[in-house]
């Protein structure tokens, strides 16, 4: 993926939910792009449609109107199959609640998603060391999560979501469920992802610990979307 | 292959870790699959043990014959074997005799007659310890020259403790001869009959010893190539007929094969309720790592993958219960080998097992169906995990599966529909001998309730509802929590309602059976005492009593006997027992018990001119009043009208009882099988009358070739037979009892574990652990008293359709429908003890963590 090519575009992207109580957008009309190797934070207080967003562009959920592109894939005539592959290989997941599975060692969490798109054990597990040693925590690869601290489950999320080299890391208020000090952190390396290894970064988040590391900012409101500074009230 | 090795990581990471999480849960569901898997092995290999003996023990007596030549009852004259072999198509013709004689501890042996020369074209045998060409060493002429001479089977040698050369007892019909063994057969051929308790004699010296000069049982006969049976026909007699030897075989086969079919069921549901646990397992865990599986297909994990892995766990908890069954299938066999053993010679044909043999068939089998039932069970649960959506990885809360009334309503209904369309297709017509019909009726039955749980469970809450006031708060907190337990705790409900249902139908059908059993033995089988030549049961009534007794208890002047001779029958493709019986003694001392007659019935009986047979007849041979009864018997060519049919549970293929006069004006013997003696004076001690009128007889010079059994005797030896046969099927019921019982314990803990922090909510806004203790018991009542409803009604629809379709299509007989009250009464405390047992599991779940530890994890 060259830098200066959109990596994300949106055009006139909307995602209605039907309720008993009537439809519910939660997101509506949203366009805008996003280049390669970008850090972009996407801020917008609780219930503005930023995890609706992100699902979206994960690929966990599907558009009910306009056109969303995502290193290529048009997601909105995406098959089930193909979402799948898009998982697998395009995008990194970082969730708030960290979403490490219990029962699975630190290194094995990391090696999830290689297995699950086929990689071989024997290849992706020093990868996966490399990811952790990186994260500073190769100490932690043969613990369980239960074992772990806030910070280091979050950066063992952030490796898992690497290990499959995605062009796109998309975390969902990644330090939500974290002290400043750890918080701070994993933001730090969220941020130095986008300047240092040349992937686009979407940073979902309602507090301003990434506010200095992010390239842009984009706003979102009532499931509406604008560029700049963001009303949080 | 790599795809596979993936899997399997993530498999193990997955699955096979939480269950080490929950140990004591997945151990649970696997002993309880396990039990069923080893009942349902441990059945199959036991009847699998009769089987074998039979076929290798009549392939051995049968030989390579193309033909028997025999008179079914009868015996026949070996002149005929010179005219056989005179025969242009004949090539080679062997005589056999066989009985049962009594060696001096009483034993029974079995001695075999033929002709040495002419037989070596039929059987193999050798000589133990010879090689090569069988008889080496020996002098076969010696068999035939030297009289008294015998081939023993080696069992038979160990147990009477001797060798070539030796010499022994044997006793048979009142004489008594030495023997001199010849030799020991080697463990092949002919010695594999009676698992090789038996003696080979030359023909003739089997004829003298047993009184039958001149007679032989049957004429083995080679055709050459071409040669059809109706080329031998022309030149029997009336009542003897050639047929292929195969056919005794086949029908004992079949009846055996018959009865491990309704054992095979019976085993296989302690594997359905153990379905019901994989199910509340692998449902659980469905539910409750629905964020773990959202995760999962975040990460890029395929719907197929998630159901995958629900599969493999299903797949792994049949396989590992599998294997834990197998050393309790090891012990199971070895108790069931006896029983079972015991019931096909009771019920059905001599076998002599020596034991069961790990057949790797069977083996496969039980793990294939184990395996199958599992992963039948998992389905489910699969197929909802992988409808999980990725979405739900990016909420922070746990989403909880949903129930739509609409769907419930629907299951409900087919449910109803299900269990309401067993009945009319139980009644479908069954292919001979196999109760499909009947079969497919209980599957739908139980398909039927399962799918009617939530509803029950729904129902017994509402009509609990004044229960739940009278336990104040715990029982109107358990009452809300049962009801919206969804379909795991509707689940367990299923469970013990299976095994209700069938321990009530069991237990009625039993019952049923044993009552009506009991009647028609008090009426039918009626005598102070009961003469019989000895080994009369093992040697098909063919021997006759000697003419001295009749003369001796004549001549006492105080007893009536009524004489009868009994002749094993075909008619048709069923085999059956004609008993001609001096009819005026019978019907006075006696009652049939009467399903069907003619007006006229008695005076058809006593006039020769009508014949009583037994319902498994009638419904075998599609006979009914009315209906003309024609057979040769010897040389009587029998021809009555049905005049009754009566109930009669003596042999499987039912009697036919016609009097003796009669029979024997037809040209029919004359000769007495057997005699029921009544004391004329019925004053006093009859069964010590009975004694010592047996003990007198037995003193006679002919006493040791007969026996006597007193009708108190008998009456306790057969009703510790039929007990004896159901005992099996009482064991079975207990193992599918406990097996649900694990069910609840298993699914009562997983409910508490589910709720811990509402259950910690109740303890830190002032609920007492006694107050948690009663709520987490009266859901448990409610779970149990849901699956009593449930269960019982099951058990009484189901009890109707083993006594009136399974029963009648299996064995042919019916009985009068008795419910057993005691088993009803039984069953609500026997559930609720189960449902109880689970308590304090569950309660010690909930009690196990201080509330502010559970409330703070999350």
């Amino acid at each position: 993926m060259s830098s200066g090519s959109a990596v994300v575009a949106a055009t006139d992207l909307t995602r209605v939910y039907h309720t008993r109580g009537g439809d519910v957008a939660g997101v509506h009309g949203a366009t805008f792009r996003i280049m390669a190797g970008q850090v972009v934070l996407l801020k917008g207080a609780s219930g503005s449609g930023k995890s609706t967003l992100l699902s979206l562009l994960a690929g966990l959920d599907t558009p009910t109107g306009g056109e969303l592109i995502v290193a290529g894939c048009d997601l909105r005539r995406a098959s089930q199959a193909d979402l799948t592959h898009f998982r697998r290989r395009t995008v990194g997941m970082v969730f708030q609640s960290f979403n490490l599975m219990p029962t699975m060692t630190v290194l094995e969490n990391v090696c999830l998603p290689a297995l699950l798109a086929g990689d071989a054990l024997p290849v992706v597990r020093p990868r996966a060391m490399a990811h952790l040693d990186w994260l500073g925590l190769s100490h932690r690869a043969a613990h369980l999560p239960e074992e772990l601290s806030g910070g280091e489950m979050q950066r063992t999320a952030i490796a898992r979501a690497l290990i499959n080299d995605p062009p796109v890391i998309l975390a969902d208020e990644p330090t939500g469920n974290l002290d400043s000090v750890s918080g701070q952190a994993v933001a730090d390396y969220l941020a130095e992802l986008g300047r240092h290894f040349g992937r686009t970064v979407l940073i979902a988040t309602h507090g301003a610990l990434a506010d200095h590391l992010a390239d842009r900012t984009l706003c979102i409101k009532d499931g509406q979307m604008s560029e700049g500074a963001c009303d949080l009230s | 292959m790599r795809p596979f090795l993936n899997f399997a990581r993530i498999a193990c990471w997955f699955v096979l870790r939480q269950w080490r999480l929950r140990l004591w849960r997945s151990l649970a569901v696997i002993v309880g699959v396990g039990l069923g898997a080893s009942v349902f092995l441990s059945v199959r290999l036991a009847v699998n043990a009769s089987v074998e003996a039979f076929s290798q023990g009549m392939d051995a007596f049968t030989g390579t014959a193309s033909l028997a030549v025999a008179a079914p009852g009868f015996r026949v004259d070996d002149s005929l074997v010179g005219r056989l072999l005179r025969l242009p198509g004949v090539t080679q013709a062997s005589p056999v005799i066989s009985a049962y004689v009594k060696d001096d501890s009483g034993n029974p042996v079995r001695l075999i007659g033929v002709d040495p020369l002419l037989d070596r074209a039929f059987r193999g045998f050798s000589i133990a310890g010879s090689t090569g060409e069988a008889g080496q060493g020996v002098n076969w002429m010696d068999l035939m020259a030297v009289p008294g001479t015998v081939l023993l089977g080696k069992p038979l040698a160990q147990r009477l403790g001797v060798e070539p050369g030796g010499h022994f007892t044997l006793h048979h019909g009142g004489r008594e001869a030495s023997f001199t063994v010849l030799a020991v057969l080697a463990p092949e051929g002919l010695a594999g009959v009676e698992a090789g308790n038996l003696a080979v004699a030359d023909i003739s010296t089997a004829q003298e010893f047993l009184g039958l000069v001149g007679k032989v049982d049957r004429i083995d006969v080679k055709l050459a190539p071409g040669v059809s049976a109706d080329s031998v026909q022309g030149i029997l007699g009336p009542g003897v007929h050639a047929a292929p030897p195969g056919e005794a075989r086949e029908s004992g086969l079949a009846m055996i094969q018959a009865y491990q079919l309704n054992l095979t069921v019976l085993s296989f549901v302690s594997l359905f309720v153990g379905m019901f646990l994989v199910y509340s397992l692998v449902s659980l865990d469905a539910a409750s790592r629905r964020k773990e599986l959202a995760v999962l297909r975040s990460l890029g994990a395929g719907p197929g993958t998630v159901s995958a892995l629900f599969l493999f766990q299903g797949g792994m908890l049949g396989a590992l219960g599998w294997l834990a069954g197998m050393p309790v299938a090891a012990v199971f066999t070895g108790w069931m080998l006896q029983g079972v053993s015991s019931t096909v010679n009771n019920l059905f044909v001599r076998v002599a097992v020596q034991g069961a043999s790990l057949d790797p068939r069977e083996i496969g089998l039980s793990l294939g169906v184990t395996v199958a039932v599992s992963l039948l069970a998992s389905i489910g649960p699969a197929v909802r995990a992988m409808r999980v959506s990725p979405r739900e990885a990016m909420s922070i809360h746990r989403q909880e599966e949903s129930h739509s009334a609409s769907a419930g309503r629907f299951w409900a209904l087919t449910g109803f529909a299900l269990a309401a369309s067993s009945w009319p297709v139980s009644t479908l017509p069954s292919p001979t001998g196999f109760p499909l019909p009947g079969y497919l009726a209980i599957f739908l039955l139980f398909t039927g309730l399962a799918l009617l749980s939530p509803f029950a469970l729904r129902l017994t809450i509402a009509l609990a509802a004044p229960l739940a006031r009278l336990g104040g708060v715990p029982a109107e907190l358990a009452s809300a929590q049962a009801g919206r337990g969804g379909n795991r705790a509707a689940v367990s409900v299923g469970a013990l309602a299976t095994a209700m249902a069938l321990f009530l139908a069991l237990s009625t059908m039993i019952h049923s059976f044993r009552a009506s059993f009991v009647t028609w033995l008090d009426q039918t089988v009626t005598g102070d005492l009961f003469v019989r030549p000895a080994n009369a049961e093992l040697n098909g009534y063919r021997d006759t009593l000697p003419p001295e007794l009749t003369e001796w208890l004549a001549a006492r002047g105080d007893v009536e006997v009524v004489p009868y001779l009994r002749r094993y029958l075909t008619l048709g493709n069923t085999a059956y027992q004609f008993e001609a019986t001096d009819m005026p003694g019978l019907l006075e001392y006696s009652r049939f018990s009467v399903l069907e007659r003619l007006p006229d019935a008695e005076a058809l009986l006593l006039s020769g001119q009508g014949v009583a047979i037994a319902e498994a007849l009638a419904n075998q041979a599609g006979l009914k009043a009315g209906d003309r009864f024609q057979v040769q018997v010897g040389a009587a060519e029998v021809d009555a009208v049905v005049a009754m049919v009566v109930r009669s549970y003596r042999t499987r293929g039912g009697e036919a009882y016609y009097d003796l006069t009669a029979f024997t004006a037809l040209g029919g013997e004359s000769g007495a099988g057997g005699l029921r003696v009544y004391f004329k004076d019925r004053s006093g001690d009859l069964t010590a009358k009975a004694e010592t009128l047996r003990a007198q007889m037995l003193a006679e010079p002919w006493g040791p070739g007969v026996e006597g059994v007193p009708g108190t005797g008998l009456h306790t030896l057969v009703t510790g037979i039929f007990d004896e046969t159901f005992a099996i099927t009482g064991v079975l019921l207990v193992i599918a009892l406990g097996v649900a019982a694990l069910g609840v314990c298993v699914t009562l803990t997983v409910r508490v574990l589910e709720r811990m922090r509402q259950i910690n909510t109740l303890l830190a806004v002032g609920a007492s652990r006694g107050q948690i203790t009663a709520m987490v018991l009266w859901e448990a009542v409610y779970l149990g008293l849901a699956g009593e409803i449930v269960g019982v009604i099951g058990g009484l629809a189901l009890s109707v359709i083993i006594i009136y379709v399974i029963n009648r299509q299996s064995f042919g007989w019916t009985f009068v429908y008795l419910l057993d009250w005691r088993a009803l009464a039984l069953s609500l405390p026997l559930i609720l003890a189960a449902v109880l047992a689970a308590g304090p599991p569950a309660c010690r779940a909930a009690l196990s963590r201080t509330p502010a530890l559970i409330l703070r994890e999350r």
